[in-house]
Formats: C-alpha cells, sequence, structure tokens
C-alpha cells in the first residue's frame, strides 16, 4: 500500500523526539451493504476507507496521529507533528522492515465480485420472503447483508512489516410479527471470514423460518417473573455474558491500570472448576478471527481460565510495557481512525461433560434463556446486566411456558463461581464488541450451563 | 490533491456523463485528545481527516457512495458506484435532493468560550487528577481524566443549485474514577464542555465526581416489585435518547414506532412539552440546516400531551403528505436525524418533586443500554443504578437494578415535571422527571 523507503522514514521521523518505538498502520477497506423489506431493494450502499496512524511510545505515554490526505508530504508532517507529542532524548534505534510470515488461514473460495449486486439483493429478497411465508402474523422481514475486504499494513521500529487481507461477511434478518396491537420482533444472524460461499450449505429457508417463528411466538409470551432463581443459559449467543462479564476484565486495557477485578489473580481460582475459557484468534473463519493483530504480532489460542484458575490476560504491547508482560496478539482497533488496544476475538467457554437435556432436566424451577439480547458488564466492579431474547420458565425438570421482558443482573465473579454445569454443544455466533478502539467483530461461544441463584429482572 | 480541486473534478465529470440529479457532501475533522493518568500525561492525539459523500439520483432513488481518499483515479469508481447502488434500488417512494432558495436561519454557537484558547489543557488534565486524589481518600483509582477539542467543516453542493456550508467547533473534558470502601468498589465519571466559568475549576469538577461516586457506596437490597420512580434530569435525557426513535417518520414507517396514527392525539401527560429545536441558543445540536440543506425549524412534537408531528426528511414527508422538518440526514441515507431534544421546563423545584413523590426510587443512571429495549413493541427492561427515596428526602443508595416498562404507557404516566432542563452533549435533555409506579427488581 505504501512504498517500504516511505514507511521507514516516516518512522525514522516519529522517532526524532526520542520516542522508543514507533509504528504505522495502513488500512484500505472496501464495504458494500444490501437491505431488503418489504418485497423492495431499500437501500445499497458501499463505500471505500483509506488512511493511516502512527503510534510512538515513549515509556508507557504514547502519541496516536491519524490522517487519510495519503500523500507523502502529509503522512511526513503527520509523524513529524505526531513527534512533537514526545519530548524525550533521541534514542539510536535502527530497524530493517521484513515482512512478517503469516500462515493466511483465512483464504476465501467465492470473490464477492463473482456475484453482482443485483444477484445479491435477489439472494435477500428470497430469504425475506421464506420469513414473511412463514406465518401470517409476519409483518415485516428485513434482510441485511455486509462484506467488507479489509487490506491492512502494519509496520514497525522492531522491523516487522505485515501485510494482511481479510475478507468477512454478514448476513442478518430481522422479523417482525404483529397479532392485536402487539409487535414483537425478533432476529439472527450468520457470517465469518468467508466470500460468497457463506450461504453454501446452509438451509435457507429454515434459517428464516427459525427468525419468523422466534417473533410470532413473542406474541403469546407472558411477563417474566422477578426474584432470585436458577438460570440456564443457552448455547451460542449465551456467551456474551462471558464475554462482557469476564472477558473485558482481562483484557490488559484494563488490568494494567488497576481498573479490572481480575487485577493480581493469575493463577487464583476466580471461576467454579467446570470453567475452562479460550480467547482463539486463529479459528478457521470464525467472525472474529485475525492473522495478524493491528500491532503486528500474529494471532494465537489463548487459555484464559483452566478448570476455574486464571491462566492468561490478553495483552496489547503498551499494556503489556505497564504489565511487564509480552503482548500475545490481541490488538485490534475498529480502524486507522483508533489506536489499538488488547481486545477478544473468539471467546469462548469450552465444552463440559453434560448434556443440554440433563441441565434441563435436573433443573426443578428457573428460567431458560435460550437466547440472549446484548447488555453491558463494568470490568471495574464485575457488575453486569443482560436482556434476554427469548426465555422460558423452566418447572419440574421441563421447559413450560415462554416469557419476555427478562433482564439478567449480578456480578461476573459472583457468576463464574455459580457456574454448577457445563454441557457439551459449544457453539460461535458473530457480534459486534464495541470498546475503547471502536467496534470490532468478535465472536462470543459457550454450551449450554447452569448458573445457581441469579437475580433475574421482570416484568412483572 | 485539495479538497475543492477534487471537488470540482467531480462535479465536472458528473456533468460530463450527463447524470441529471447528483450532490456532493464533503467534511473535513479535526481533532486533538489528551488523557492523563497516574500524575502524567499518557496519551496525547490528534488527527486531520476529509470525508466525501457522492449521491447519484436514477428514477426516484438515491445511491451513494462515501470515500475518504480524495484522490483522481478514484472518481470513476465513486461515480460507477453511487450510480449502479441508486439503479439496483426499486423503492416506489420518490427521495430527494433539495435546491429550493431559502434563507438559513442565524444560529448562536459559542462553545467552548474564549477562556479555552489560553487553558494550559496538560495541566489542567494532571490537576484535575490530583483533586481527585485530594478529596476523598477513599478514592481507589483515577481511571483516566480527558480532553477533546475540535473543529468540524462540512458542506454540501448539489446540481439543483444548493451550495451550503458551516462549522462549528466543540471540546469536552472529564474524569472517570473509582471509589472503595468494605471491598465494595464503585465508579463515575463527570464532564464538562467549557462553557461556563465552573468548568475550568479542576477541583469542583473532582468533588462532583469524587460525591457522585461516594453517595453510590453501603448500597443496599430492596424487594423486587412496583415503586414510583424520580428520574434525575440527566438520566431522564438518556432515556430520551435510547427511545427517540418513536417520534421519527422513518421509524414509523419501518414499524419500529406505533405513533404513525396517533397524530393531534393526547400520548402524553397534560404537561408535556416536547420539542426538538436545532435553533436553540448554544445548544449541543444547534445548526442553520439539516443533513439534506433543509433549513432548521423548532419542531415542537408534543404540546399539553397531543402528538402534533413526527420528524421528517424529504422522503418521508413527501411519502406522508407532511411538510418536511429539517431532520433529514443526507448522503441517500432514509432516516431522521434529532437535533436539540427536549421535554420543556416544568415550574417544581426537584426537592419539591422528591417531597411530593414522599416514598420511591431515584433513579441516576441507566447501564447496558446498548440492549433492553424493543422498538418493535416499546418494552423496556434497563440496568439502572438509584437511590432510595424515603420521606421525600434520597436516602441510601441501592444495589444493581433493573428498571422495567413500555415506553408508550411511560410517556402517559409522567405526573411531575422539574424546573431544571439539562441538555446533554447527545443533544437530549429533560429535567427531573416523577413518573407512576414503575417494576423494579434489585440484586
Amino acid at each position: 500500500m505504501l512504498d517500504k523507503n516511505l514507511v521507514a522514514e516516516i518512522l525514522n521521523e516519529a522517532l526524532s523526539t526520542g520516542g522508543d518505538y514507533a509504528e504505522i498502520f495502513v488500512e484500505n477497506t472496501l464495504t458494500n451493504n444490501l437491505h431488503t423489506s418489504e418485497r423492495k431493494i431499500k437501500s445499497s450502499t458501499s463505500g471505500l476507507s483509506y488512511g493511516a496512524g502512527i503510534r510512538i511510545f515513549d515509556g508507557v505515554n504514547f502519541v496516536y496521529a491519524y490522517t487519510n490526505l495519503m500523500d507523502r508530504e502529509n503522512l511526513l508532517k503527520t509523524a513529524k507533528k505526531a513527534a512533537l507529542g514526545i519530548k524525550s532524548s533521541k534514542k539510536d534505534i535502527s530497524f530493517d522492515l521484513r515482512d512478517l510470515e503469516l500462515e493466511r488461514k483465512h483464504q476465501i473460495q467465492k470473490p464477492f465480485e463473482n456475484k453482482s449486486k443485483k444477484e445479491k439483493a435477489d439472494l435477500m429478497l428470497k430469504i425475506s420472503e421464506y420469513a414473511l411465508n412463514a406465518s401470517p402474523l409476519v409483518c415485516k422481514a428485513d434482510a441485511k447483508y455486509k462484506e467488507t475486504t479489509r487490506h491492512t499494513l502494519l509496520a514497525n521500529s522492531l522491523g516487522v512489516w505485515a501485510e494482511d487481507s481479510i475478507a468477512r461477511s454478514l448476513m442478518h434478518l430481522n422479523t417482525i410479527s404483529e397479532k392485536d396491537n402487539i409487535t414483537e420482533a425478533a432476529r439472527k444472524n450468520f457470517g465469518g471470514l468467508y466470500g460468497l460461499e457463506l450461504f453454501e450449505g446452509r438451509n435457507l429457508q429454515e434459517f428464516a423460518e427459525d427468525v419468523a417463528a422466534d417473533s410470532v411466538s413473542r406474541l403469546s409470551a407472558n411477563l417474566c417473573p422477578s426474584g432470585r432463581m436458577d438460570v440456564v443459559i443457552g448455547n451460542d449467543f449465551g456467551g456474551v455474558i462471558f464475554h462482557e462479564a469476564c472477558g473485558h476484565s482481562l483484557e490488559a486495557t484494563y488490568v494494567a491500570k488497576d481498573a479490572s477485578v481480575m487485577c493480581g489473580k493469575l493463577g487464583q481460582q476466580i471461576a467454579s472448576p467446570l470453567v475452562t475459557a479460550y480467547d482463539d484468534a486463529t479459528i478457521d473463519h470464525a467472525w472474529g478471527s485475525i492473522n495478524v493483530d493491528d500491532e503486528g504480532v500474529k494471532t494465537q489460542r489463548k487459555i484464559l481460565i483452566e478448570n476455574g484458575i486464571l491462566k492468561n490476560y490478553m495483552v496489547d504491547r503498551l499494556n503489556g510495557r505497564r504489565m511487564g508482560m509480552e503482548p500475545n496478539g490481541c490488538s485490534r482497533r475498529q480502524n486507522y481512525t483508533f489506536a489499538p488496544t488488547s481486545r477478544m476475538s473468539n471467546t469462548f467457554i469450552a465444552n463440559g461433560k453434560s448434556t443440554h437435556d440433563e441441565i434441563i432436566a435436573n433443573t426443578e424451577k428457573g428460567i431458560y434463556a435460550e437466547k440472549m439480547g446484548g447488555g453491558s458488564a463494568n470490568p471495574m466492579n464485575g457488575e453486569f446486566n443482560f436482556s434476554v431474547d427469548k426465555a422460558y420458565l423452566i418447572e419440574n425438570g421441563k421447559i413450560t411456558k415462554q416469557v419476555k421482558g427478562a433482564k439478567l443482573i449480578g456480578s461476573g465473579q459472583e457468576v463464574l463461581q455459580n457456574i454448577d454445569m457445563v454441557a457439551n454443544n459449544m457453539t460461535l455466533s458473530c457480534s459486534i464488541c464495541g470498546s475503547t478502539s471502536g467496534r470490532i467483530p468478535a465472536s462470543h461461544g459457550q454450551p449450554t450451563i447452569r448458573v445457581r441463584n441469579i437475580t433475574v429482572g421482570g416484568q412483572k | 490533491m485539495q479538497a475543492q480541486e477534487f471537488i470540482e473534478k467531480l462535479y465536472q465529470a458528473s456533468q460530463a456523463q450527463d447524470i441529471n440529479q447528483f450532490q456532493i457532501d464533503y467534511s473535513q475533522n479535526e481533532k486533538f485528545s489528551l488523557k492523563a493518568m497516574d500524575g502524567k500525561i499518557e496519551k496525547r492525539s490528534f488527527n486531520n481527516t476529509q470525508h466525501l459523500d457522492f449521491s447519484i439520483k436514477e428514477g426516484k432513488n438515491i445511491g451513494s457512495f462515501s470515500c475518504g481518499e480524495l484522490e483522481e483515479k478514484n472518481i470513476p469508481l465513486i461515480i460507477k458506484e453511487a450510480k449502479e447502488n441508486a439503479l439496483l434500488m426499486n423503492n416506489e417512494e420518490e427521495n430527494f435532493f433539495f435546491g429550493e432558495k431559502r434563507e438559513y436561519p442565524l444560529v448562536k454557537r459559542s462553545r467552548p468560550i474564549k477562556e479555552f484558547e489560553t487553558l494550559d489543557k496538560e495541566q489542567f488534565l494532571l490537576d484535575l487528577e490530583k483533586a481527585a486524589y485530594t478529596h476523598d481518600k477513599r478514592v481507589k483509582k483515577v481511571i483516566f481524566c480527558f480532553m477533546d477539542e475540535g473543529k468540524y467543516q462540512s458542506a454540501i453542493r448539489n446540481s439543483l443549485g444548493l451550495d451550503v456550508n458551516e462549522g462549528i467547533t466543540w471540546a469536552y473534558g472529564g474524569i472517570y474514577l473509582s471509589v472503595e470502601e468494605n471491598g465494595i468498589i464503585k465508579t463515575a465519571s463527570e464532564f464538562v464542555t467549557f462553557d461556563k466559568e465552573e468548568d475550568f475549576n479542576p477541583e469542583f469538577i473532582a468533588q462532583k465526581a469524587v460525591e457522585k461516586a461516594l453517595k453510590k457506596l453501603n448500597p443496599i437490597a430492596i424487594p423486587s416489585g412496583k415503586y414510583k420512580i424520580v428520574f434525575e434530569n440527566e438520566c431522564f435525557a438518556d432515556f430520551l435518547n435510547l427511545t427517540k426513535s418513536i417520534f421519527s417518520a422513518a421509524s414509523m414507517e419501518e414499524k419500529y414506532s406505533k405513533l404513525g396514527d396517533k397524530l393531534k392525539q393526547k400520548i402524553a401527560a397534560d404537561s408535556i412539552t416536547l420539542v426538538d429545536n436545532p435553533l436553540l441558543d448554544n445548544g449541543y445540536r444547534t445548526r442553520p440546516f439539516d443533513g439534506e440543506g433543509y433549513p432548521s425549524q423548532n419542531n415542537v412534537i408534543i404540546q399539553n400531551g397531543v402528538l402534533q408531528t413526527l420528524l421528517h426528511n424529504l422522503r418521508t414527508a413527501h411519502k406522508f403528505g407532511a411538510t418536511p422538518t429539517g431532520n433529514g440526514i443526507g448522503n441517500g441515507s432514509r432516516g431522521v436525524s434529532f437535533s436539540n431534544f427536549y421535554i420543556e421546563n416544568g415550574n417544581l423545584s426537584k426537592d419539591e418533586i422528591l417531597q411530593q413523590t414522599k416514598d420511591g426510587i431515584y433513579i441516576t443512571n441507566l447501564i447496558g443500554t446498548n440492549a433492553g429495549y424493543s422498538a418493535a413493541s416499546g418494552d423496556f427492561s434497563y440496568g439502572a443504578e438509584g437511590f432510595l427515596i424515603k420521606n421525600g428526602k434520597i436516602d441510601n443508595a441501592l444495589n444493581p437494578l433493573t428498571i422495567s416498562g413500555n415506553v408508550y404507557e411511560l410517556w402517559q404516566d409522567i405526573e411531575l415535571i422539574g424546573n431544571d432542563l439539562k441538555l446533554m452533549p447527545n443533544g437530549c435533555g429533560s429535567p427531573t422527571i416523577a413518573v407512576k409506579p414503575m417494576q423494579i427488581s434489585c440484586n
């Protein structure tokens, strides 16, 4: 994307005022979005984003500058201006930019340009049609499709030159059902590091009917009761609780600043012995996977918790300095307008030994949170709250009535200790995680688990 | 290539291709940020970026392409993509560019005030951090102090003759910290926008943040059930921001608002007047025109509880036979943009509201608000922080709460309105609000 000699010049300019590390991140991303609704191609948008971010370290302090005026003169000017933010004595740093060898795992089979926008839009219309035909109560089906191709270059004063290219696609369906002036919505998506093969080998009709059925069944759901109860959390997106209430607390972004409940807990029992959890950016074609992180470190599979014991944090280069730890390939950013920091990729609780059915059968009274909505947690004290999109009562070991409006509240530490059954049906979901360095694709996952005694906030 | 030169070339290339109607939206953004931690300036950051959206109208639809790299080599791609996008869409309703000659209102914006120019910003942040630690020994960690300032300029030019531009400057600063007592950790933040004298006083800002966090210590649990609720002004402004789309005509057509057939009907308590006022002096979202270049006007949405209008862009106004309200986004977007969106003051002080409520819950913060609201049904269930109201006074802090209800019912259930309107940087604003009992769960 940029000439090696120019990049070296930029890095040297960045180091001219005493910085001890400098990097440049260059990004060129092409995005296409389609939206069909009410049997029409409602919107088609596209865009090209091209820009660069320059980061300089002076110990644990840093400067970040970005621009999309990409001519030589302005890039050097930006580096120079950034360097003015460092007031130290010039270090003797020399480097030779060498290609970082990467295993490019997520090659796509069918490039996006193999089909026209019209052909893709027709597929969206077909998927919406399946949903609209699923029930006379479904009054609206919105299909959205997004594809991005992101080319990146990360070069730094350690001599790293890492170029990568990742294609990512996501299909999202949202349905609304209506009856007797009650309106309810449901949604579901699938995606990953795929080209047009994303749609192959999937039963799109079943997918659409499933979403439609969810919005229809909510119409007759009762309000969820409130109080403390046992909660069985379904697999897949159920992992969002682990992501928010534990995952963020393990990011060096918070740990290095003494702003996490997980500070100083490596080697300690922080969860039930049934819990083993990973952050793994190397899973083939998974939504949150990347070959190399956004500061030029190869990604890896990290065990975060093993049998309840905290094993690892997610560490980026800058916070690693604060913590005296090596970066472990998890530094990410939405785009060149953000400085990178430690983030999650594909984060999940690993399979246990129970089955989903055993967990339900062993629960006398509680809630089955089949599909979680979103939520958030405060890494400082672990307090979280999440909404449940689809929930049922469990009575005498059986799933009974559907309920709506359920919210789970509590603290991450407490929930991790109170997990007393873990099933063997782990799957990953696609999501967007928003934090300090912007909104990034991240997968959450888990098998079905049971947590004793959570506060459920209901509407009655 | 210089932006002006690029825009001129793109304009000429579009004309050369006999494109009937097209529009160029250009913006330039400069920002400078500082972050302090542990007695040092931890982060300095700045940027200079530009952005362009090019839109083409083909038939009834407007297609667009967005691009940051303004190089001549990209012009064919920009035109091809915008055209392809426009030709692909098959919406029946018509989309419009605005090209009428109109007078634009003069708007008053003076934020930050001139003292900001001479402020030693790095020292200010270091003083702010220090002031927090000095104020109370229970301060566990000043997680960060920050300051952001910027300049944003935008211009819209189209083939119908529209040629408008404007620019704003802005600044924010703030502190985020935690306090600890008896193993309980609580966090709080405070921000300023440098538009009044006290915003330049680190001790005052730090004290407010620390006191806010300290009040949350030693929380108690309460049984789940229905409680009378008083929303702090800032908190209800946050609630308005989360649920404001019910007043958008674009949401209504997407079935995410149930107010489409409620015009001239009573949808809220008698005393409610709700406006979207882009002409407000010194509002955070004050603007002379909207994203489509349509002149700004003050829109009264609810007057004395009666719905007067939804907010429209050019497309929705035409589709629903309404007058445009100046709430377009532009760039071919189908949506509606809000400006300064707030509930007008009532005549009670916050203390009078608490006294009249006597017993209930004072909600100060909604959390986890990225989920918990169903736009289709209007049902919401949010995490919250709050305090007990006992004998008309704010009492103990409460353990984490959830508050549940339905947005349409809540507008009807508002009982008391304060005289302490607070506008937030997201453009939303509210006075203190008391409502009939709502469902609360407590951890």
